[in-house]
């Protein structure tokens, strides 16, 4: 909080402008002006006061209440209620609401009253719901970033005291009151559609709630978007490209709940897996919400600050709740297919992640050297969420080995326990080594080319991302190509070889396929050997982003470090007691 | 406690884009309470500085500092201290002058009684008062300028950095504006402010800055610059029927050089302080010159802009 110094309305009056007193009656004007008495010196209406008081009291309250809400949220919901785009959704969600319960009601005659119509009039009340919630408010979400970044109006607000995850919240909370505006709107209509009945609450209730979610990660990801760049064509581009993304989206997504309405007796409520699954859908959904979250408020905060490590700690959550839902369903089904999916799943995701981390660059500014972990536990565990490629390289690779090593102590366990069903040892450790091989080399190889195209032109991100897909994309082509050439006339026999050694997909396949039709046993080996030799040559190139230690704050900063946290008293103890 | 550091610091910045150099190696200060004038053409590298000094921007090297924190590494605290004032207004639509500059209250986490006396003083301060209800569109350049320096300094700010506030602006709008800022100024606040209007910089400022081509070519008071430019004064003499002979005169002094005779004028440049001019006169006198009328004056700010700078653009 901003400590304002004296304001000028609590000092004495000042003297009268210097230079003001001249002639010029415009001038003593001003300068009048700028002396004039604050508003609280107005003589007041004593009765009139009174009379308001209790209304003050409310108004102080709600005043206070104010105070407390994020100030973007305010400004934008003062501007929301007087904006033309949300008066005509608005005003177009309760006329078709309107409409369609007259329509319905009209050419429903007389089934509405002895036949289960709540799903059909549900379907109507549905799309006229999700047009908005869907459509509107993330495109608004998304419009509402980015034209405060085409006016410069952001700029304004950058250099307020408002962080950048404050600005984007604000966004957040104003798509949020939209969100529930329209929820609102038409709850009545939702009301109605219960009392035709044939629908039960559980189903009206998870609708709604989905949908919410839907609209509340589509707000988050048009946030997201709206932070990609600054320039004006690449914003209208985008803006295009977006409104597709949402139109198509939304028609899956209300054919998808549609059908579910419709078939909602068939949907087993009274099963505990189907809880389970719902319940495994929204705690992955929430650790990507706050990741777009991040990365959006990463990509409007100040280039000194570290904006990597929090994203990095986000990063971790999947991960983890991967873990825990492999072991929920492995020891819950008892099958081998959670197994082989986590790992799968487990390369692609610490793949990609590290496809954009390795994109960062290695310079640290001194603010963010400042909070560097400084003892060696914290600097062994810590390190590797630093800024930097090889940080991130390091960072991708490690949590993929930790998450295959938990999967190797799974089979172990699975052997020892006899119950539980466990691939072979023998036959899981081919799939192990090939996936940390290939993300090891893959990620590794691209980060080597990296590094070297840096010492002659700056390479960003969205380079690395690209070189890494076209990596990634050549190393299943390429040998295709190569064999195909070769065999040339004689598909019949195009069957696995060590030319297609680079050829992720195929491989893996044959890794699945198991000992019958699987890998012979060099070909892992060699996967196995030349991920970890770039695992090491780039461990030996990270060693330069390890080196950096913490600095301390300069003088001027520790100053008024004290002086906004005074440290509190130090107290004396007198008696064991205290 | 006053502090001993200065409030404005650039420490050998540079900000280039590619090939062009915006700012290449400016270095200044400006203490507490001073309204240092920053002068050059378009292009000169004005915006630029004060964008890294507002910590919109970072420098390519170097670094500025506000109230002794670095914009490159606290701009946080440098933001909390600090009220900037772009060259274009950046308003938004559908909302009114109170909801504008209450939102900007908040956002610099002004709250409660606090914000409502920030904003009282300020709309009060910039003659806003009656406009509180008026949408910000209805609004013409001069109040949308008075409403950008009431957001700039809603915080109250110790520092203001404007950029080309005037520009635009009708002569009335353009003398309230110089009001405020030198209001601003004995408040104790620090302010930096950028214009293409020599003579009203000269009016309004303590000290001014030349940049061009992204150098700083000339800082220090408007005197010291006059000074150092153009060391030497003009005079012009009215003698009655001696011009000729006061021409020969002068003609044998060491400090008088460019004599030129028009009539009874005679034109001649005269280095030196105005206590020499004074015993110049005396001495004329003295040897029995009937001087009519003497006057003396040194180059304008305009001239000693034009003098400085080339016109160059990048």
């Amino acid at each position: 909080m901003t400590t304002l110094p004296p304001s000028p309305l609590e000092t004495t009056p000042k003297a009268p402008v210097p230079g003001a007193n001249g002639a010029n009656g415009d001038k003593a004007a001003l300068a009048a002006t700028l002396v004039a008495p604050p508003f609280d010196a107005r003589p007041k209406d004593a009765p009139a006061e009174a009379l308001a008081g209790h209304w003050a009291r409310v108004e102080g309250l709600l005043d206070r209440l104010g105070d407390r809400l994020n100030p973007i949220l305010v400004k934008e919901a003062r501007q929301a209620m007087k904006s033309r785009q949300f008066v005509v959704t608005f005003s177009l969600l309760l006329i078709f609401g309107w409409l369609w319960t007259v329509m319905f009601i009209s050419f429903g005659l007389p089934a509405i009253f002895y036949a289960p119509v709540g799903p059909a009039v549900m379907t109507g009340y549905y799309v006229i719901l999700s047009i908005p919630l869907i459509i509107v408010v993330p495109y608004a979400a998304f419009r509402s970033l980015a034209a405060e970044r085409e006016d410069g109006t952001y700029e304004l607000l950058s250099i307020t005291t408002l962080s950048a995850r404050q600005i984007i919240l604000g966004k957040l909370g104003s798509a949020l009151l939209q969100m529930m505006v329209y929820y609102s709107a038409l709850a009545p209509c939702i009301a109605f559609t219960y009392l035709m009945r044939g629908i039960d609450v559980i189903t009206i209730g998870l609708v709604l709630g989905y949908t919410f979610l839907a609209s509340l990660l589509l707000s988050i990801f048009g946030l997201t978007m709206a932070t990609v760049t600054r320039s004006r064509h690449w914003q209208v581009l985008l803006s295009v490209v977006f409104v597709m993304v949402l139109l198509v989206f939304g028609f899956f997504w209300d054919m998808g709940i549609l059908s579910w309405i419709i078939n909602a007796r068939e949907v087993p409520y009274d099963n505990i897996d189907f809880w389970v699954a719902n319940v495994c859908g929204v705690t992955f959904y929430a650790p990507v919400a706050l990741l777009l979250f991040m990365v959006a408020a990463g990509q409007i905060t100040f280039a000194s600050e570290n904006r990597s490590t929090p994203i990095r700690a986000v990063l971790l959550v999947p991960s983890v709740l991967l873990v825990g839902w492999f072991i929920y369903f492995w020891l819950r089904f008892d099958e081998q297919a959670p197994l082989w999916i986590v790992v799968c799943l487990a390369g692609a995701y610490w793949a990609i992640c590290g496809a954009f981390l390795t994109g960062e660059t290695a310079q640290l500014s001194p603010r963010a050297m400042r909070q560097l972990p400084q003892s060696l536990v914290g600097r062994m565990a810590f390190t590797w969420f630093n800024p930097g490629s090889g940080t991130g390289y390091m960072f991708a690779l490690l949590n993929l080995l930790a998450l295959l090593l938990v999967m190797i102590g799974a089979v172990v366990f699975g052997q020892l326990h006899g119950t539980l069903e466990v691939p072979d040892l023998a036959d899981w450790m081919p799939m192990t080594v090939c996936v940390f091989g290939y993300v090891a080399g893959y990620l590794g190889l691209a980060r080597v080319l990296v590094v070297l195209a840096r010492q002659a032109t700056p390479v960003g991100m969205l380079a690395t991302f690209l070189c890494h897909v076209i990596l990634i994309t050549g190393g299943v082509l390429f040998p295709l190509l190569v064999q195909a050439l070769i065999s040339w006339g004689n598909f019949t026999t195009f069957d696995y070889t060590p030319l297609q050694l680079p050829n992720w997909i195929w491989t893996l396949e044959e890794t699945i396929d198991g000992p019958v039709g699987g890998l012979p046993a060099f070909a892992w080996s060699i996967i196995g050997l030349v991920g970890t030799a770039l695992f090491l040559i780039n461990l030996v190139l990270t060693a330069r982003e390890v080196e950096h230690v913490r600095l301390q704050a300069p003088r001027r900063v520790q100053e008024d470090e004290a002086e906004l946290h005074p440290q509190p008293a130090q107290v004396v103890k007198k008696s064991p007691w205290d | 406690m006053i502090a001993s550091h200065p409030m404005i610091e650039f420490r050998r910045l540079y900000r280039h884009f590619g090939s062009t150099k915006a700012v290449h190696d400016i270095s200044f200060d400006v203490r507490r309470g001073q309204v240092f004038g920053y002068i050059g053409p378009n292009g000169a590298g004005k915006t630029t500085s004060m964008r890294i000094l507002a910590t919109l921007d970072l420098p390519t090297w170097g670094d500025a500092y506000v109230d002794g924190f670095s914009c490159v590494n606290d701009p946080d605290r440098v933001r909390r201290r600090l009220g900037f004032m772009p060259d274009y207004f950046g308003t938004y639509a559908d909302v009114n002058c109170f909801e504008y500059l209450d939102f900007f209250a908040r956002s610099y986490g002004l709250m409660g009684r606090e914000r409502h006396q920030a904003l009282k003083y300020t709309m009060s301060f910039t003659r806003l008062d009656e406009l509180a209800e008026k949408p910000i569109r209805g609004l013409s350049k001069g109040m949308k300028q008075r409403l950008c320096l009431g957001r700039a300094m809603i915080h109250d700010p110790s520092v203001l950095i404007l950029d080309e506030p005037a520009n635009g602006l009708d002569p009335r709008a353009r003398i309230e504006l110089r009001e405020m800022i030198r209001q601003l100024a004995s408040d104790g606040k620090t302010v930096l402010v950028s214009s293409h209007i020599l003579t009203e910089l000269a009016e309004m400022c303590d000290v001014v800055g030349i940049i061009e081509r992204g150098q700083l070519l000339a800082v220090g008071t408007v005197a010291e610059i006059q000074k150092q430019q153009t060391p030497h004064r003009e005079v012009k003499v009215k003698v009655l029927g001696g011009a000729q002979t006061l021409a020969q005169w002068l003609g044998r002094r060491i400090d008088v050089t460019k004599v030129e005779v028009d009539g009874e004028l005679c034109h001649f440049t005269h280095e030196g302080e105005q206590q020499s001019e004074v015993a110049l006169l005396r001495e004329m006198v003295i040897d029995g010159f009937a001087v009519a009328e003497f006057g003396s004056h040194s180059k304008s700010l305009e001239d000693v802009f034009m003098a400085v700078t080339r016109g160059a653009v990048q």
